[in-house]
């Protein structure tokens, strides 16, 4: 298993050395650019338009051209986030916080450049680790079971309360609203109808990307709506700033979301949408400017950034070893790799050594196409931001529209991106966080599902699943986390 | 003024839209513009992508495009829905697995069923039964014997409800035995947690799970067909002998997993009759055998009476199999529709099939 590291010259000339391999890695660079930044196409979307040509591709080509729109739009969907508070992909959307907040203080080509240099340096991070890390990859994802996953939802729900700014109360209230928005459909267990009110659609639950583009998007077009114009600080139009500076004082703080988003990237389901907010937490966390959060911190923007591009690389591994896919976008990437002939599963690297350091090194060229097509294309993008409100924000409801109806193709899609439209206004007009509630309904099913699934595995067997040794750590890590917490709310209360 | 210029703008595109969409009453001969398939699951499984290289191989013989897109949820019956109130022209298609549209009437999801459509379907896969890789039992009469000894032994399933989880509970059933199941999302996934230790064994389609057992990491002990299927490892290959050959009752849950796409039944003969000699150019198309290949699936090319039989089989199969488990709507019953039992199944086993529209010749 330790073989594959040799591979890498060999994977180097194969991969590297055609130049059609470059200039499809450049061309999936652009499509990912693209469709990272539309809201609601993001890079299932992209994968899927490049299904109907990968097929007449060698399969080197092929695989840069995947890898090219893989990294571009999960890299770039934090350029929308942070100019016009729509994530462009899921596992955007805590970018939002910050992103969105900087670019209304005038600063939105420093907001584009952090999140870009976060996205690249995640990326590149991640691909190196990940062939080091590799031959346990596999172990770990076996070891992760659904009383894990369930006490990992649980550190979700626990993060809430500080994802929420002043009233940690406020955060939780909205993360158990978003569980129970999750809790919409048929159950994962029993296939029991819950909150369908009759309505098909529903019968899978709510689609979180829509949810998301109705909190966040439509959310704040109607916010912004109803408040006096021009609160939005001017600026000028330009290419993104990156200052590097605040990059380097940021090592350690983009170290730890790349560690942190790859590990949750394994786990399957929620790993990719929930890093983010991880990430995000442990910055605030260790932050000595926790009051910045929210309100255009870069630390934030640079957590948040650099987990969700570690998580979609870690991601793509236990899914590669083991073919089952935690989300539609590696599930797209395993069914393009099946078109170009590639079997994901346990014998993948046996029948294809070197593809693993081949996926590689076209993540590191990937990223760093990345970092040179979207610093070049961002103007345009930023130039948006210069567009009068009262015509930019009818502009974003259409985005979100076109998004919402491209994620589900049904009709349906547009009344439920009103509700959480409605929704996302009311909670920000009444101070509730959006975060908490958007992690709830990320995690919340998988809380549920995971825990029956759990108790039915070891039904008469209580005490074998909770001393499990991986759910030891958690559940210890979980308990520490809640004293710490008990503890600060005493503090606060003495003070 | 600055009103009046951008009034005149969106009129203009509006306009120009109206012109976009095919023209009524256009003489030139199906297929006049792009075709599109609403698969009925997720992007990346077997349905999706089947169709997707179905789509590629057919829009090259029909000469059209043919564009896949996703409308999962409600057990396929929102996609199902959605394409049978487009127009029954041809140009909309259901991609789906043999099976999704037998259980809509018992749940309640949508008043259609398989003699609603035309099916045709390109691939195929046996059903296996399979252990973990380092598990103590190494053939199916083991496994059988532990489980009348122990009925505690766990078994993972695709999804409580799924065709998987209805067949392999039926199997259970059938050879009298018992067994607590655990539901996953997939077969797939079902077979990771048999690697991983967590359920004892599963049982799911071989298309599944072939490259599991070709690791190593996993064993199968049984498959639901005529014939054994014969497993490379790295430490030698095996034969995973056929369970139909001393169980026969199981004959049953043979041929039962199929995917390909549907289109309404009454769609016009002559669209019918084009469809069909694309789909049999492309199932017999080398592409269409390496796919198969690539994904463990066996090419086939099920269409005509033979489709219909093998829908109201799994019709059969699936809505009692709901129905046993509590998962029918409230107060309905198979036999409201007239369905039969799989041991009483003859066919046509109703007044719908014999009322079907035949197909075209």
């Amino acid at each position: 298993m330790f073989s594959e590291w040799l591979y890498l010259p060999q994977a180097a000339a194969q991969y590297l050395g055609d130049p059609m391999v470059w200039a499809f890695l450049l061309l999936g660079t652009l499509c990912g650019f693209f469709v990272g930044v539309m809201p609601g196409l993001g890079p299932t979307m992209g994968m899927a338009l490049c299904l109907g040509i990968i097929f007449r591709l060698e399969a080197a080509q092929g695989m840069a051209l995947l890898i090219g729109i893989f990294v571009a739009a999960v890299g770039s969907g934090g350029i929308t986030a942070s100019l016009l508070n729509i994530p462009g992909t899921a596992a955007a959307a805590a970018t939002c916080s910050d992103g969105y907040a900087l670019s209304r203080q005038g600063r939105s080509r420093e907001a584009v450049g952090f999140s870009l240099s976060a996205s690249v340096l995640g990326t590149l991070s991640a691909a190196v680790l990940i062939f080091f890390i590799q031959p346990f990859v596999t172990t770990i994802a076996l070891k992760f079971g659904d009383w894990e996953t369930f006490l990992f939802c649980l550190f979700g729900l626990l993060v809430c309360g500080s994802l929420s700014g002043e009233s940690k109360l406020r955060g939780w209230i909205a993360a158990l609203g978003g569980c129970l928005v999750a809790m919409c459909g048929a159950d994962g267990v029993q296939s029991v109808l819950r909150f369908t009110f009759g309505r098909p659609e529903l019968l899978s639950g709510v689609d979180s990307v829509v949810a998301m583009l109705g909190l966040f998007g439509v959310g704040e077009v109607l916010y912004t709506l109803t408040r006096p114009q021009h609160e939005r600080m001017p600026e000028k139009t330009g290419f993104p700033i990156i200052k590097l500076p605040i990059l380097l004082k940021n090592g350690f703080n983009l170290l730890r979301s790349v560690l942190a988003g790859m590990w949750i990237g394994f786990i399957p389901g929620i790993g990719e949408s929930a890093a983010c907010w991880f990430s995000y937490d442990m910055a605030k966390r260790s932050s000595k400017n926790k009051e910045k959060f929210g309100k255009g911190s870069e630390e934030g923007i640079i957590a948040a950034e650099a987990a969700n591009n570690a998580s979609s690389v870690g991601a793509l591994i236990p899914a590669l070893a083991l073919g089952i896919p935690g989300s539609s976008t590696v599930a797209m990437f395993i069914s393009a790799m099946y078109v170009l002939n590639f079997r994901p599963g346990p014998t993948l690297l046996i029948e294809n050594p070197g593809l693993l350091c081949g996926l590689c090194l076209l993540l590191v060229v990937a990223a760093l196409a990345l970092g040179l097509v979207a610093f070049l294309c961002s103007p345009f993008a930023i130039k948006l931001l210069s567009i009068p409100e009262n015509l930019l924000m009818p502009f974003i409801l259409v985005l979100c529209a076109v998004g919402a109806y491209g994620t589900t193709n049904t009709p349906f899609a547009l009344i439920q991106l009103a509700v959480f439209g409605i929704l996302g206004y009311l909670m920000k007009r009444f101070h509730y966080p959006i975060a908490p509630f958007v992690l709830g309904l990320l995690i919340g099913k998988t809380a549920d599902t995971a825990l029956r699934r759990a108790l039915m595995q070891y039904s008469g067997d209580l005490l074998g699943m909770v001393t499990r040794p991986f759910g030891l750590v958690i559940l210890g890590t979980l308990l520490l986390l809640c004293v710490v917490e008990l503890r600060h709310g005493s503090v606060r209360k003495q003070d | 003024m600055k009103k009046h210029i951008t009034l005149l703008l969106v009129l203009s595109i509006a306009l120009s839209l109206t012109g976009c969409g095919p023209k009524e009453g256009d003489a030139k001969a199906w297929p006049a513009h792009d075709i599109t398939v609403d698969v009925a699951y997720a992007a990346g499984g077997t349905a999706d992508t089947a169709n997707r290289q179905l789509a590629i191989l057919m829009g090259k013989s029909l000469g059209a495009n043919i564009s896949v897109v996703n409308v999962t949820g409600g057990s396929g019956s929102i996609a199902g829905q959605q394409m049978y109130a487009a127009a029954h022209d041809g140009y909309t298609w259901l991609g789906d697995v043999a099976h999704t549209v037998s259980g809509w009437r018992c749940l309640n999801y949508a008043d259609l069923s398989w003699e609603d459509f035309y099916g045709f379907y390109a691939a195929t896969s046996p059903y296996v039964l399979f252990v973990s890789g380092n598990s103590p039992y190494e053939t199916y009469e083991q496994l059988f014997q532990a489980m009348a000894n122990d009925p505690a032994i766990k078994w993972g399933n695709a999804g409580l409800g799924s065709i998987n989880q209805l067949t392999g509970q039926l199997m259970v059933d059938t050879l009298g035995l018992s067994g607590s199941s655990v539901p996953y999302d997939g077969g797939r996934t079902a077979a990771v947690k048999v690697v991983a230790g967590e359920v004892t064994w599963s049982w799911c389609g071989a298309s599944d799970i072939l490259d599991l057992a070709q690791s190593g990491s996993i064993r199968i002990l049984g498959v639901c067909d005529d014939q054994a299927l014969t497993v490379d490892t790295p430490s030698g290959s095996y034969e995973a002998p056929s369970l139909l050959t001393e169980y026969p009752e199981l004959s049953a849950l043979q041929d039962l997993l199929y995917w390909g796409f549907r289109i309404p039944r009454d769609t016009p003969a002559q669209v019918v009759s084009a469809i069909q000699t694309a789909f049999q150019a492309a199932v017999e198309s080398q592409e269409w055998q390496d796919f198969c290949a690539s994904k463990s699936l066996s090419s086939t090319c099920v269409m005509g009476k033979d489709s219909d039989e093998m829908c109201a089989r799994l019709e059969s199969i699936y809505t009692w199999g709901l129905y046993d488990l509590n998962m029918t709507a409230d107060g309905v019953s198979p036999a409201d529709f007239q369905i039969p039992r799989i041991e009483d199944f003859t066919f046509p086993a109703n007044e719908r099939a014999e009322n079907a529209a035949p197909w075209p010749q």
